[in-house]
């Protein structure tokens, strides 16, 4: 197995925690709410897809775009409105709040599925591309595609449109941005909206890559949370490239040293580029301190 | 990071909650009168304690509520008092958990030695491990002793020596305590020690500056209080005794297996759970916090063995969120803020009598 390979494999593991933390990100780098239960919705999308496959078959890639974007943006409204809205200004309690609904949400999917492994498989599922020699997983790559548009729409959207000049302006003070007429309010609701929308978008994209568990949603929370501090707190641009990171830097540690310990090597990295630089490689210096107090 | 006036319980509301329900509002210091409270305390415990003795059933869970109450009492040292959301107790907890087994199984050491062992080391490793956690703040201290965590344990599934995955097995006929009513008395007595350090704690110098750099680290910085050093003592002294009470539960259980020990949620989280629904901050509260949740858990176990797997901690997760969002004070600081209302409806009473 050539290095190229190991890299490649990387990149494509990397779009999908990329995707994940962009979703991840909008709460975070907006709301600056730390939302455990952020991989939890990634699985609630993987079991969307599974659902709408058995029971209407649909595609989970039409699933994807008609189903789990709408849904994603519902529930993501729905946690905004009744859990976080009432806890903005106690971080502590935010934590604990998500932390509930991980526990909530992991063990209702436990309850409902009985702990059986739901498993997509369709066409995608086993495609590959032929690409200089390496094979190439399609519906990686339909993963990967989905975080460089995602990144795309977001970043055109917050540099581009007053929508995202006001996104922007909450994100870096509260206070002042209410005082210039901006509805923070809802603005919160939309951040929580859209970041639900692509979670659950992503956990139906990768439906026929992974086999949906309920202890699934944890292992991706924290992978997304590394990318997330990474790349930069509010930089989605930066979510993009950090996954990619951690993608190659799992793959890499995994051949060169122990599968068993891909995880540990990222981890301390991440800790090491929070202690070092606790605004990402690609955050604005003191953007983590915005929006502590 | 800024907390709810409501949230902050202990010296701002507990201590003369306790008073004027002891001495109807004489501004008496209260540092003898939580003494009492818990030498009382204590001997009722033990009270209850005896009178299980012949329950096995209901001695175990107890005997496990109480660990979990002392751990939720270290874990408010720093969590509670401090403000310091550590995800990373369950490394101090394994650190604990090793010491003795390791020392036991490869060394043939008696655990006590052992016990003494993962204290320092759980010390000495949390105070290491200050000054890289505490440049963190607020959600990323959080995140990063989550990150922790889950590194710790990564790294004790792949190394041989520490027994790997499948941990390690402390021999039946080298345990000296396998009695299980002898288990609830001793974690009692952990548990005294825990309440007892954190009497100590906070209502000296060092309690006082944790409040004031959880309330506000710059003003509390400014009036000269180290906010580095405040929060790397109260780490170290809310780990060591953590890392105590994993010597002693490997003791109780005889084995050790990483997940057991180290899992994120059912340790790493469980213990800031029960501190915070029995009331962050407060003496009282994460010992009721950590009785009341083991044993809600465990009945719920039973109760809904018929339904499906997973039922009892769905609804454990949603009584978090509840908490987290209406009932933030805990079990104790809504008993205090119940007594409170009483006495100062009665007071006004008694001044309306007197005119």
């Amino acid at each position: 197995m050539g290095v190229l390979t190991i890299i490649i494999s990387g990149v494509l593991v990397g779009g999908m925690y990329a995707l994940i933390a962009i979703g991840l990100n909008a709460v975070f780098g907006v709301v600056r709410v730390v939302n455990f239960a952020h991989g939890e919705l990634v699985v609630l999308g993987m079991y969307t897809a599974y659902f709408a496959w058995t029971v209407w078959s649909v595609d989970p890639y039409i699933t994807a775009v008609l189903i789990a974007l709408p849904l994603g943006f519902l529930v993501g409204l729905v946690i905004q409105r009744f859990v976080v809205q009432r806890l903005l200004d106690e971080p502590l309690m935010q934590m604990f709040a998500t932390f509930g609904l991980l526990m909530l949400l992991q063990n209702l999917f436990l309850a409902f599925t009985r702990g059986e492994p739901k498993a997509v498989r369709v066409a995608a599922s086993s495609a590959s591309l032929d690409f200089f020699g390496v094979s190439v997983s399609v519906s990686r790559l339909v993963v990967l595609g989905a975080a460089i548009v995602v990144t795309i729409i977001l970043v055109v959207f917050l540099r581009q449109t007053l929508y995202g000049a006001a996104v922007r302006a909450v994100s870096q003070d509260r206070g002042t941005a209410a005082l210039m007429g901006i509805n923070v309010k809802v603005l919160y609701m939309v951040a929580f909206g859209v970041s639900g929308a692509i979670a659950l978008m992503a956990g139906a994209l990768m439906s026929p890559i992974y086999t949906a568990s309920p202890a699934l949603g944890f292992s991706f929370v924290l992978p997304a949370f590394a990318v997330v501090v990474l790349g930069g707190l509010g930089s989605i641009g930066g979510s993009l490239i950090g996954g990619l990171i951690v993608g190659v830097v799992e793959a890499l540690s995994g051949y060169f040293l122990d599968p068993a310990l891909k995880q540990a090597v990222w981890f301390t990295l991440f800790l090491a580029v929070l202690v070092i630089r606790p605004a990402g490689l690609f955050g604005r210096a003191g953007s983590e301190e915005i929006g502590q107090r | 990071m800024k907390s709810d006036p409501e949230l902050i319980s202990d010296e701002t509301s507990e201590a003369p909650a306790l008073e004027s329900a002891a001495s109807h509002g004489h501004g008496l210091r209260s540092g003898k009168f939580s003494w009492l409270a818990f030498g009382i305390g204590m001997v009722v415990l033990g009270g209850v304690a005896a009178l299980l003795l012949n329950q096995p059933y209901y001695l175990s869970l107890g005997a496990v509520g109480l660990l979990f109450a002392a751990l939720a009492s270290a874990w408010n040292i720093i969590g509670g008092y401090g403000g310091q959301f550590s995800l990373a107790h369950a490394v101090f907890f394994a650190v604990g958990g090793y010491s003795v087994a390791l020392t036991q199984v490869n060394w043939k050491w008696a655990p006590w030695p052992g016990l003494l062992l993962g204290i320092v080391l759980s010390t000495i490793l949390a105070a290491l491990l200050a000054w890289p956690l505490f440049r963190l703040r607020g959600p990323f201290f959080a995140i990063g002793t989550l990150a922790l965590s889950v590194v710790v344990l990564a790294l004790v599934t792949w190394m041989p020596w520490t027994g790997a995955a499948l941990g390690l097995q402390i021999p039946f006929n080298e345990q000296p305590i396998t009695s299980r009513p002898a288990w609830a008395f001793i974690f009692l007595g952990f548990l005294a020690v825990c309440v007892a350090v954190s009497l100590v704690v906070s209502r000296g110098r060092l309690g006082f500056y944790l409040v004031a750099v959880r309330d506000d680290q710059e003003a509390a910085s400014a009036a000269g209080a180290s906010a580095l050093w405040v929060k790397t003592l109260g780490f170290a002294i809310s780990a060591g005794l953590t890392g105590l009470g994993g010597g002693l539960y490997v003791m109780y259980l005889g084995f050790l297996d990483p997940p057991t020990f180290l899992d994120a949620v059912q340790i790493g989280a469980f213990i800031p759970l029960c501190a915070l629904i029995g009331g962050l901050g407060t003496i009282v509260g994460p010992i009721i916090g950590g009785l009341v949740l083991p044993t809600l858990q465990t009945y719920m176990r039973g109760a809904f063995s018929n339904l499906p797997a997973g039922v009892s901690e769905a609804i454990l997760g949603l009584v978090l969120i509840l908490v987290a969002l209406f009932f933030r004070a805990g079990i104790w600081g809504w008993l205090t803020s119940l007594v409170r209302r009483v006495m100062s409806r009665r007071a006004k009473s008694d001044e309306r009598a007197n005119i």
